[in-house]
């Protein structure tokens, strides 16, 4: 009966010996692992300190204002430039006249579509058309397609400034 | 045992006694082996007693809560520093953009008793460090006794990479921060610089030297970068088309008194704060001071409106010029007639000014001077403060020329905090550089009435109207200023060529939010401008341009005349000069 439970007793030191040498040597293993990633994350926040010194000296305003210039097509904003959204017509529905030399309406689709989509009500009476000068936005806005153009305002009495409203209520404003 | 043992048949008596009989003994021996019966079981009682304390102890340290004894186990923790701990904290702008920071470089240094030979390792040195020496630090590497020399501070990366290479015995590196400023010149007069050593030595840097000098937050200054950087572009324009000497300018929040922009010109940079000549350290907005000129009849006005001696219907004579001893005042736009209040402000009439004044006297001016702080030394976060310099005895002929802007020296802080002062219904905040923190009350004493204020923002913009200042209208940001020409003070006169060119603004003037100040020194006319070299021709462009290009970013787009600005901003300009008979003394 002794020798049973000295065994016992033995053998339970023996594995708690051993168990706590195992956990001994993790413990350690996860300090030393700890050590590492704290120097390791003490290298990134210098590294990352150093980057944000380089950020801000690449973020200097005349820096940026300088690859403004060289890269991007735009200028400084002045005042004409600001609007208010209440101020912004609603999308013409005019149909745009066309001048002699001018192609055909471009307008005429968008019109169509708008009488088949309400058959019963009487079409809306167009209101007296202005002068509108699709040959001259041509000239002056070559690259845009005319097809989308909804509204060519006329040309100012004064100024030679034509403002087009193309699909997606897009104002563009052209200047010769 | 025995009675019963007489009826059984006798037992062969074993040969040994029974395991479990117990040995009898008698007297002295019954003694010992009692005694040595006792020892062991007092001994297990004694380790019994040990062990239950040690038990109970391990209970309690499993148990009870580790506070008592925390100190004394160290175990080890994560890392709970959030960013690189530098020995001098990062500033910043108002909107967290780095300004000021302290990177870790490596700095090279050698203990020559170490040093094998110092010959050779100074020729070796000197290949990967072309600026230093070999003669020279060789004879550094020699000296008896020493134990430190440093070679060479903040190296680059690859300088430390390449002398690690060169493997010289006796040469160690230390690590150490170097201060950088990533927009150079752009924050000069306002970051101000460190030495190596990591010591402030002007501006900010210096100033608030308690609060960097081993803080991990960041300082934040009240700058926007943004602006700045729009400043310091058109004054340097400006100072470029009219061969000016320098100039300064300012933005401050007029509701709070922080610096928005603070541009003094020429400056340095911070970097290499030694490569500059000294005099471009001279910080024009906050060191230097000035006799303002025109820009000063803003004050003059508000002081007698304040005081009650005129009002917006008041006229004064400016038909002669003033003469006073040997003085006479005269008028730059002169109009020759009676004027009424605004038309003094909006054709800048020295006489008229003068006169205002004179009403309002010596004492009052002095208080009223007093009270807008024009009379005190600057407070602001920074070591390089002016003192204003006024007249000792404050007689008439002061009261006059200080009304228009002469005999009183500010510095161009004191004059955009008074500004702020006039139009923002009365209220002088302190200016300061720091940005105000969220939610907290900001500092302010009223010191004007609101309807002195009211009344000022009117004739403001009349000047920008219709007077000598439209040069800076920006249509729809709603500016209203005042222009300003002084002549520099030079060996106990007046220069006439030697000018100080200035413009003062808030906008929008119906509710001013900005005050914008500008300054040129000693500007020289341009065919473009006719020759003139005045404060409307050369500093009121500037802030147009600069209201224009900070308007957007600042969240004030233009906007259109509404029947609301046109009644804020009326001036009754239908009442006609009166003559009276106390203005025509």
């Amino acid at each position: 009966m002794i020798r049973r439970s000295t065994l016992f007793w033995l053998l339970a030191a023996i594995l708690i010996g051993c168990g706590l040498y195992q956990l001994k040597y993790e413990v350690q293993a996860k300090e030393e692992r700890l050590a590492r990633l704290n120097r390791q994350i003490q290298l990134e926040q210098e590294a990352i300190h150093v980057l944000n010194a380089e950020w801000a000296f690449l973020n200097r305003p005349d820096r940026i204002a300088d690859l403004a210039n060289r890269h991007l097509e735009l200028s400084q904003v002045v005042p004409a430039q600001f609007g208010r959204v209440a101020t912004i017509p609603e999308r013409s529905l005019i149909p745009v006249v066309a001048e002699a030399d001018a192609p055909v309406a471009p307008t005429a689709p968008a019109l169509v579509k708008v009488a088949t989509t309400t058959p019963v009500k009487p079409p809306v009476k167009p209101q007296p058309a202005p002068k509108l000068h699709i040959a001259e936005a041509k000239r002056s806005l070559g690259t845009i397609d005319l097809a989308q153009v909804r509204a060519v305002s006329p040309p100012k009495a004064a100024g030679r400034d034509v403002v087009v409203v193309v699909d997606g209520a897009l104002l563009a404003h052209a200047q010769r | 045992m025995t009675t019963l043992a007489a009826f059984r048949p006798r037992a062969p008596r074993p040969v040994a006694p029974p395991p479990n009989r117990a040995v009898r003994l008698e007297g002295a021996a019954k003694q010992v082996i009692d005694s040595s019966r006792g020892r062991p079981t007092l001994a297990a009682g004694v380790f019994a007693i040990a062990f239950a304390v040690v038990g109970m102890r391990l209970v309690d340290l499993a148990t009870s809560k580790p506070a008592r004894d925390a100190r004394e186990i160290e175990l080890p923790k994560a890392l709970e520093s959030t960013g690189y701990a530098a020995d001098r904290a990062d500033i910043v702008d108002r909107f967290g953009a780095l300004v000021a920071t302290s990177v870790p470089t490596a700095s090279l240094y050698a203990d020559p008793r170490d040093v094998l030979d110092a010959r050779e390792a100074a020729i070796r040195l000197q290949a990967v460090l072309p600026e230093i020496k070999a003669d020279d630090l060789e004879a550094r590497l020699s000296a008896e006794g020493k134990s430190f020399v440093w070679i060479k501070r903040n190296l680059t990366p690859r300088q430390q990479y390449e002398i690690n290479r060169l493997g010289i015995p006796g040469f160690y590196f230390q690590r150490e921060d170097k201060r950088i400023y990533p927009h150079g010149s752009l924050m000069a007069h306002v970051v101000g610089f460190a030495d190596i050593d990591g010591k402030g030595l002007g501006g900010v840097e210096q100033a608030i030297e308690g609060k960097i000098k081993g803080g991990h937050e960041p300082v934040a200054l009240s700058i926007d970068l943004r602006l700045q950087h729009i400043v310091r572009q058109e004054l340097q324009a400006s100072i470029t088309e009219f061969s000016a000497i320098g100039g300064g300018a300012v933005i401050m929040d007029s509701r709070t008194g922080e610096i928005l922009s603070m541009v003094s010109l020429p400056d340095f940079d911070p970097n290499a704060p030694g490569s500059a000549p000294a005099d471009n350290r001279f910080n024009r907005n906050t060191l230097g001071v000035y006799e303002m000129g025109s820009t000063f009849k803003t004050f003059a006005l508000a002081m007698a409106l304040d005081a009650g001696t005129a009002n917006m219907r008041s006229s004064f004579d400016a038909r002669e010029p003033i003469r006073i001893s040997r003085f006479a005042i005269n008028d730059d736009h002169a109009q020759k007639r009676w004027l009424t209040v605004p038309e003094v402000y909006k054709h800048s009439s020295n006489i008229g000014a003068a006169k205002m004044a004179l009403e309002v006297g010596a004492e009052g001016q002095k208080a009223f001077m007093r009270k807008l702080g024009m009379l005190d030394p600057l407070q602001l976060e920074l070591p390089e403060r002016g003192k204003p310099k006024y007249p000792r005895d404050w007689r008439p002929i002061n009261v006059m020329t200080i009304s228009f802007g002469h005999g009183l020296s500010v510095t161009p802080i004191h004059l955009a905090s008074g500004v702020a002062t006039v139009v923002n219904g009365g209220v002088l905040h302190p200016p300061t550089l720091l940005k105000r923190k969220e939610g907290e009350p900001i500092p302010g004493r009223q010191v004007l009435k609101a309807s002195t204020s009211d009344n000022m923002r009117r004739l403001m913009r009349l000047v920008v109207e219709d007077g000598t200042g439209k040069k800076a209208e920006a249509p729809g940001y709603w500016i209203g200023g005042k222009t300003g020409t002084a002549e520099k003070v030079s060996r106990g006169g007046y220069k006439k060529s030697a000018r100080l060119s200035s413009f003062v603004a808030a906008f929008p003037i119906y509710d001013p939010r900005y005050v914008v100040i500008v300054m040129v020194d000693e500007p020289k006319g341009t065919k473009k401008t006719f020759g003139f070299a005045t404060g409307g021709w050369v500093a009121a462009p500037v802030v147009q341009r600069i209201v224009q290009r900070m308007g957007p970013l600042v969240g004030l787009p233009p906007v259109d005349e509404t029947p609301e600005i046109r009644r804020l901003l009326m001036v009754d300009s239908q009442s006609q000069p009166k003559e009276k008979s106390v203005a025509a003394r």
